[in-house]
């Protein structure tokens, strides 16, 4: 069942409860007073009958002593004028003594429906007969030494109309405030609902897969909160997805470049190898292709050493940070490399201009070697490549300056992806497997530094790692 | 056979690779580095056929179609991709023929064969010692008389015949001759090699190569 037709029903149930019972002893109340009024109506009148009645006490006190049947007479003969003179359409008069009537207009049998004990002095009974209620009040008194029953009946059938009246209003009161709650209540709910379905909808659209969508209800209400909520959490949920795809992404772009480079050394050792056994070569190209199968084969394994460094530092980048000597760091960077630097009779010149600096020895080092090595294969013969160590406020930098060919403005974004090589040709002839400056580039986010590129095509290149002192 | 080959290649193990293989098959090749070179070469020389890498600097192989078609150079890709997309780009654009790296030998001369015999680049008739081949009517004589092959027979002699002096393996064989599709056991191609032996006495030249294969002795 839906919530609205749930909440209407509730609260159409507590309404028609506490309405109904509110006019129930509303009408109750009513009802009672006005037959107790009736009531009184009805005794007043009588007392006041009776009272009149009893003047005959004071004005024939002893004529009548003796004898009783003229008494009566004289008592039915008073009774019946007073009667008579009282007597109206909804009213009756009835004596009654020795327990028989004297006189009765009433179209009922009062003395039937009220017996009167000679103790009692007034009582009232109602009647309902033939669809007309009639009230019986009755008073004993005596006159001229004799006890005497006065009856009068009247039909109250106007009271009970209006009771009748009273009751329908009340019965329409109850009707029309179901109505008007039945309508009203089920559009007012539907509207404080309307933002739960539309998120709903939003979070159904967002698990068939549209992450950007939100639900931006601005209420200030529980609904509100909970949108709020809910779009922080789709924010968190669309941040995640996007880097774990962002990941997902790099990875497989990693082993699609992994593979194509793969296959340039596989092609070389399978067709030498394949040309070793079946071609009929000669003791020279037998020579020459075990050659290229050995090229080939360092090729690989330096690729996967390469591979399995960026790997390593990208899955688990394992820091040991600590003060390391500056002008040592660079002097076993330059030792490192001093055979490859001094086929091209290249000369290094270091400038420790901070005696101390923090971060992982081993993989600054690393760090140093690819871009010294870098700086070796692009550099002329006879040129000076520069590595200098310096610190400033909160930030320390290592940087390679050489006197190469430079780096295309256009291409600098690039170097650092995996694989990219500037000069294919010439990389590979070099042995570069095109992910030294990746390897760079993760070295230094260890870090949480930066790499800056400053290079001019035929005048040389400048590559500074920038790193904080200590982390933030 | 003395057709010309261009191969474009720029990594020069895989060059020297395609090279030496072509030579030795008895081809007349012609290397270039990058793309430029190769349209400078056909320019200056008649080729039967260019072997071509698709990744090579300034003109890649792509480009470079349109200028081998222009002087009617039949072209088969070389390449490190091995995506559907770039094989059928390569053979939408005209391209006889795509060999994915790493590649078997024997799979790129016999793919070159077939463009070559496409183009009509291929003898009608081949021979050794007293054996002639005529391809066009599939019949082969030894010392003038007819001998009858059956059609795996023929097809396993072709191979041997078009690659004197290679020594070719047992899977090579199957999968050249009998095809990709064919399920078979390695003993298939010893009962036609023996075959071919007794029906062709060529029991010394078929020589078999311990361990691999069998090798058609060159001629003397």
């Amino acid at each position: 069942m839906k919530l609205w037709l749930k909440q209407t029903l509730i609260t159409l149930a507590v309404i028609l409860l506490s309405v109904s019972l509110c006019l129930y002893f509303f009408v109750a109340k009513e009802t009672d007073g006005l037959i107790q009024q009736a009531i009184q109506n009805g005794e007043r009148d009588a007392a006041v009958f009776c009272d009149h009645l009893s003047t005959l006490d004071r004005t024939s006190s002893t004529s009548y002593d003796a004898d009783g049947v003229a008494r009566q007479s004289l008592i039915q003969y008073t009774f019946s004028t007073y009667a008579h003179l009282l007597q109206s359409g909804d009213c009756s008069w009835s004596l009654v003594m020795d327990g028989r009537y004297f006189y009765n207009t009433a179209v009922h049998d009062p003395l039937n429906v009220l017996p009167m004990a000679e103790e009692i002095i007034t009582a009232s009974r109602i009647v309902e007969t033939g669809g007309t209620h009639l009230l019986i009040s009755a008073q004993n008194m005596t006159v001229l030494q004799t006890p005497v029953t006065v009856y009068r009946t009247a039909n109250i059938d106007e009271t009970y109309r209006h009771i009748d009246d009273l009751t329908r209003m009340a019965q329409l009161s109850l009707l029309g405030c179901l109505l008007l709650c039945g309508v009203l209540l089920p559009l007012i709910l539907r509207k404080t609902l309307k933002p739960l379905r539309k998120l709903t909808q939003v979070s159904e659209k967002i698990a068939g897969g549209d992450y950007g969508l939100r639900s931006q209800i601005q209420t200030r209400d529980e609904v509100g909160d909970l949108s709020r909520s809910f779009d922080h959490m789709a924010d968190t949920v669309e941040q995640k997805i996007s880097d774990l795809e962002d990941t997902a992404r790099r990875r497989e772009m990693l082993l699609g470049a992994l593979t194509h480079e793969m296959k340039t050394p596989m092609t070389a050792i399978i067709g030498f190898s394949g040309s070793l056994l079946s071609m009929p070569l000669t003791e020279e190209g037998r020579l020459e292709a075990a050659h290229e199968i050995h090229e080939a084969a360092k090729r690989t394994e330096r690729l996967s050493q390469k591979m399995m460094q960026l790997i390593s530092m990208r899955e688990n980048p394992v820091m040991l940070k600590k003060s390391i000597d500056a002008r040592e760091l660079l002097d076993k960077v330059c030792a490192a490399l001093e055979p490859a630097a001094k086929e091209k009779d290249i000369a290094f010149k270091t400038e420790a201009q901070a005696d101390t600096l923090t971060g992982d020895v081993d993989l600054l080092f690393s760090l140093l070697t690819n871009l010294t090595d870098n700086a070796i294969k692009a550099s002329p013969e006879h040129a000076v490549i520069r590595l200098a160590a310096s610190r400033g406020r909160n930030q320390q930098s290592l940087s390679v300056i050489d006197q190469g060919s430079g780096i295309p403005a256009d291409k600098i974004a690039l170097v650092t992806e995996p694989f990219y090589r500037l000069d294919k040709a010439r990389s590979r002839k070099l042995g570069g497997a095109g992910l030294g400056l990746s390897l760079c580039q993760m070295i230094v986010q260890a870090h949480s530094g930066r790499l800056d590129i400053q290079s001019e095509v035929g005048k040389g290149t400048a590559i500074s790692m920038i790193w904080p002192e200590a982390e933030r | 056979m003395n057709e010309r080959i261009l191969i474009v290649e720029d990594d020069p193990a895989i060059s020297k690779l395609i090279d030496t293989n072509l030579v030795l098959s008895g081809y007349q090749t012609v290397c270039a580095m990058e793309g430029k070179q190769a349209v400078e070469a056909i320019h200056a020389q008649r080729f039967d056929l260019a072997l071509c890498d698709i990744m090579l600097p300034e003109l890649d192989g792509f480009e470079l179609l349109p200028y081998m078609k222009e002087k009617g150079i039949p072209v088969i890709y070389v390449s490190a991709k091995a995506d559907v997309q770039s094989r059928v780009q390569g053979l939408r654009l005209g391209a006889e023929d795509y060999l994915v790296k790493p590649f078997d030998i024997l799979e790129l001369l016999v793919r070159m064969e077939k463009v070559l015999a496409r183009a009509d680049r291929q003898p009608k008739q081949l021979t050794y010692r007293d054996i002639a081949v005529d391809l066009e009517s599939r019949s082969v004589t030894k010392d003038g008389e007819t001998i009858p092959l059956k059609n795996m027979e023929y097809e396993l002699l072709l191979t041997f015949l078009r690659h004197p002096g290679m020594v070719m393996t047992r899977e090579d064989l199957l999968h050249q001759v009998w095809g990709d599709e064919y399920i078979g056991e390695t003993r298939t191609v010893d009962v036609h090699v023996a075959a071919l032996r007794r029906k062709l006495d060529l029991n010394k030249e078929l020589a078999t190569v311990y361990k691999i294969g069998y090798r058609l002795e060159m001629q003397p």
